[in-house]
């Protein structure tokens, strides 16, 4: 177990390394910040002299070493817009991500867990067909369209929700929905065809032909094996949402990491860049520590093995 | 089983219920006067030495002053300074407005104009660049300042325009705090900014130009178009930003919306690569004005929201040459031209422009294309993100046409410094042209104002004659507002709330 704990340790370590990397030179091949930054007044002197200001003229791997260097001490380096360190910047916008993506991970299992039993179970039912139109739609509509359709209808129309924006009472539900619709959506289905294999299996005829009541048998040997698979595509889909929040926190104007993200690309801000992919990178890596752990819990044989 | 998943049902569904409960509304009472701006970028500093865009200008300048202003109909305003004389060609008295105050109490003097210049153009200030001609200011007495120029500084006023006053104190105590607590002599004072949902500012009570009729004044940054269309329609807003043309006519259908355009002096040209062929001759350049029908683009793509621009500089710039008229569309001369210039059969050409950055960017140059298709002139389209595309644009790498969106603001000679001017930023591509230097450079040191008009009109009719760019059209800024929001549309980008009122 410790052996496992030092190697998952050290290849972390390596994936930082190469998603720092990555995030560096596509940032740098992609753009000059500067000449975006002067006012169209400036000549080719001023940008040298704010290039040389923000230490932008140094040659790129002095750059990068300096980068790495930094950040092993936890310094992400200075966002070139805010001028404020960048990782500060990160850490304030996440509670409004967290929040965010918790919301829609609530909503999602609140509805996906008894929508997966119910159709894993009654199949052929209207619960069932309702379940799989739902799922299909929720999994292909673009998140942006239901974003806008729901503000529409709630916002404009009913009046009931506001529009845009984080702080008001309410204002958390319709981009918690749109950001919940494709977990929902894709945990629905995966847990109502983890159920209908175990239910499939010898034990669980077994089971029956005890004589054990339906309920009993659901409880305790289909839905505790079944839901193997659930947590994975729950701990993973729950580290994607950082992602889908990007599109979803323009819609709504939330002010999370997401949009952080996508101003700091269009200004080519990139301290700022890197510090939202490693942040948002050491979150996945926490998840998918903490899932495998989970699985030493779920399944014994995984303990043994 | 059956009861337990109902349970489980009915508790969803009471869940979800509770999450969607009402918002409660304010009643409709004559209170304070309250209006909410929803802009598409956030806001990073209210440092205006590190102001970005016109989104981060607006906000800025309602809490401070500049020493002179362009109001939203353009004209030229003195502001915090009350006037200013050459006193030499390279010195001037600019004498300051008294009794004004800032937020903290603080009275306004000299001191806080000779701080701030000094603040304002420090090295890794991306305002320094706005102060090109100003080597130093000097303060004489409390109430007047000497600016000494490099040369004899044409663009004064514009300089005036960007030196927004800061307090002297703070600059030499905590400069750093202005980022977030913003102290100005402005209409409106800061007062309560949670970062990256909103920027509260009430009326500054003790304005030198008297009160603001709008109580408070709220900022938020709503990047989606249609997100911020549905708030204003939800009342959740009371103006807002950059409008779609398809959805003027919902905006204008609402009960309680208006659409609010104003001509923009942003200009939307085609900038050819005139160094090399075909490009060279004149009367390619000319013929290329000829094969685009504007006013189509402008009623087809743009919804009938734009002006089409004849010479480089609008209508209300400076300087500007009314006598210039636009290229007409004509087809035949187009050809014929062509013809002339040895292209019968016409050419194929790089036809470059960013995507998402100006109104139906995109639109307009598959319009262009098409119509230069009809005159033999082939294109081939290069599409890119604006920032790349700008950069690489910069360097003088492209062949063929650019579109560029230019601004000209306080003078029509602006562009040419930018962009006609061979030694100008952007220059290159005009290749060179003595002449165009040559008048240039005489109304740049030029101080005799009749003259340097003279010169600036003469250059607006010869651009036009060598046609170096493919004029297109000035597009209109798109605002809508609530109909009970009585404020000015501006052409500069420059949102005003100081005269705005709420009936």
């Amino acid at each position: 177990m410790t052996i496992f704990i030092i190697r998952r340790f050290l290849l972390t370590l390596l994936m930082l390394f190469l998603v720092g990397l990555t995030v560096f030179m596509l940032g740098h091949l992609s753009g000059d910040p500067v000449r975006l930054m002067v006012p169209d007044q400036a000549t080719e002197a001023d940008i040298e002299r704010l290039r040389h200001a923000l230490g932008l003229d140094l040659p790129l791997p002095i750059q990068f070493l300096d980068f790495i260097g930094n950040a092993v001490r936890g310094d992400l380096g200075t966002s070139l817009r805010y001028r404020q360190p960048a990782l500060q910047l990160v850490m304030e916008r996440m509670p409004a991500t967290a929040e965010l993506s918790a919301a829609a991970m609530l909503i999602a299992l609140v509805v996906a867990i008894p929508a997966g039993i119910i159709s894993a179970t009654r199949r052929g039912s209207w619960i069932d067909g309702l379940t799989s139109v739902v799922s299909v739609a929720g999994q292909s509509l673009p998140a942006f369209w239901i974003g806008i359709m729901l503000i529409i209808v709630f916002a404009v129309q009913l009046r009931l929700l506001p529009a845009a924006g984080r702080g008001d009472p309410g204002s958390l539900v319709l981009p918690a929905l749109t950001l919940g619709l494709w977990p929902m959506a894709r945990i629905a289905r995966v847990f109502r065809s983890s159920i209908l294999e175990v239910l499939h299996e010898d034990y669980v005829r077994t089971a029956y032909a005890k004589g054990l009541r339906e309920r009993v048998v659901l409880s305790r040997h289909v839905l505790r094996n079944a839901s193997i698979p659930v947590v994975t595509v729950t701990a993973l889909t729950f580290g994607s949402l950082l992602g889908g929040t990007i599109i979803t926190e323009s819609v709504f104007a939330w002010p999370g990491v997401g949009r952080l993200a996508l101003e700091a690309i269009n200004n080519r801000d990139f301290p700022l860049m890197q510090a939202t992919v490693f942040v948002v990178a050491a979150i996945f890596v926490v998840i998918n520590f903490a899932l495998d752990l989970v699985y030493v819990w779920l399944d014994p044989r995984i303990r043994l093995t | 089983m059956r009861n337990k998943i109902w349970a489980i049902i009915a508790l969803t569904v009471l869940v979800a219920g509770a999450c969607a409960a009402p918002t409660t509304s304010a009643p409709a009472t004559p209170g304070p006067k309250l209006v909410t701006i929803l802009q598409s970028a956030e806001i990073k500093s209210m440092d205006p030495s590190n102001a970005f865009g016109s989104h981060e200008i607006n906000v800025q300048s309602q809490v401070f002053d500049t020493l002179a202003a362009i109001d939203p109909q353009l004209n030229q305003l003195p502001w915090l300074a009350t006037s200013w004389t050459m006193q030499t060609p390279t010195s001037w008295q600019v004498k300051l407005r008294t009794g004004v105050k800032f937020s903290n109490g603080d009275p306004f003097t000299a001191d806080d104009v000779v701080a701030s210049f000094n603040y304002l153009t420090r090295k890794d200030a991306l305002a320094a660049p706005n102060f090109q001609g100003w080597s130093s200011v000097e303060k004489v007495d409390d109430n007047t300042v000497k600016v000494t120029t490099k040369a004899p500084d044409i663009r004064f006023f514009g300089e005036l325009t960007s030196l927004y006053v800061m307090p002297s104190k703070l600059l030499s105590s905590g400069a750093a705090s202005l980022a977030d607590k913003p102290v100005g002599t402005g209409p409106f004072t800061l007062t309560e900014w949670v970062k990256g949902e909103r920027i509260v500012m009430e009326a500054n009570p003790n304005y030198w130009k008297g009160k603001p009729k709008i109580d408070k004044v709220t900022w938020k940054a709503v990047p989606e178009a249609s997100a911020r269309i549905a708030a204003l329609q939800a009342g959740q807003a009371d103006l807002i930003v950059n409008v779609p043309p398809e959805s003027v006519d919902l905006i204008n259908s609402g009960a309680s919306t208006r659409v609010d355009p104003a001509h923009s002096l942003r200009n939307i040209t085609l900038i050819f690569d005139s160094r090399v062929k075909p490009f060279s001759d004149v009367r390619v350049r000319q013929a290329m004005n000829y094969a685009i029908d504007k006013e189509s683009i402008i009623k087809n793509v743009l919804g009938g929201r734009g002006a089409v621009q004849a010479t480089t500089s609008y209508e209300k710039t400076p300087n500007h040459n009314a006598e210039v008229k636009p290229y007409a569309y004509d087809v035949a001369k187009a050809k014929d031209l062509l013809t002339q210039a040895g292209y019968p059969n016409g050419f194929t050409v790089e036809f470059h422009h960013p995507t998402g950055r100006w109104i139906k960017d995109v639109e307009v140059t598959q319009a262009i294309a098409g119509m230069l298709a009809k005159v033999g002139v082939q294109t081939t389209l290069s599409t890119g993100e604006y920032t790349s595309f700008f950069n690489t644009w910069a360097t003088g790498a492209y062949k063929g046409m650019t579109m560029i969106g230019t601004l000209n603001q306080y003078d029509a000679d602006q562009v040419y410094q930018l962009f006609l001017y061979s030694k100008g930023r952007w220059g290159a591509y005009v290749g060179k042209d003595d002449k165009l230097d040559g008048m240039y450079e005489s109304q740049n040191t030029e101080l005799d104002a009749k003259k340097r008009e003279q010169t600036l009109h003469d250059m607006e009719s010869y651009v036009h004659d060598q046609a170096y760019w493919l004029f297109l059209y000035f597009q209109d800024d798109v605002y809508a507002s609530n109909k009970k929001l009585k404020w000015r549309a501006p052409s500069n980008e420059k949102i005003w709330m100081l005269d705005a009122d709420l009936s």
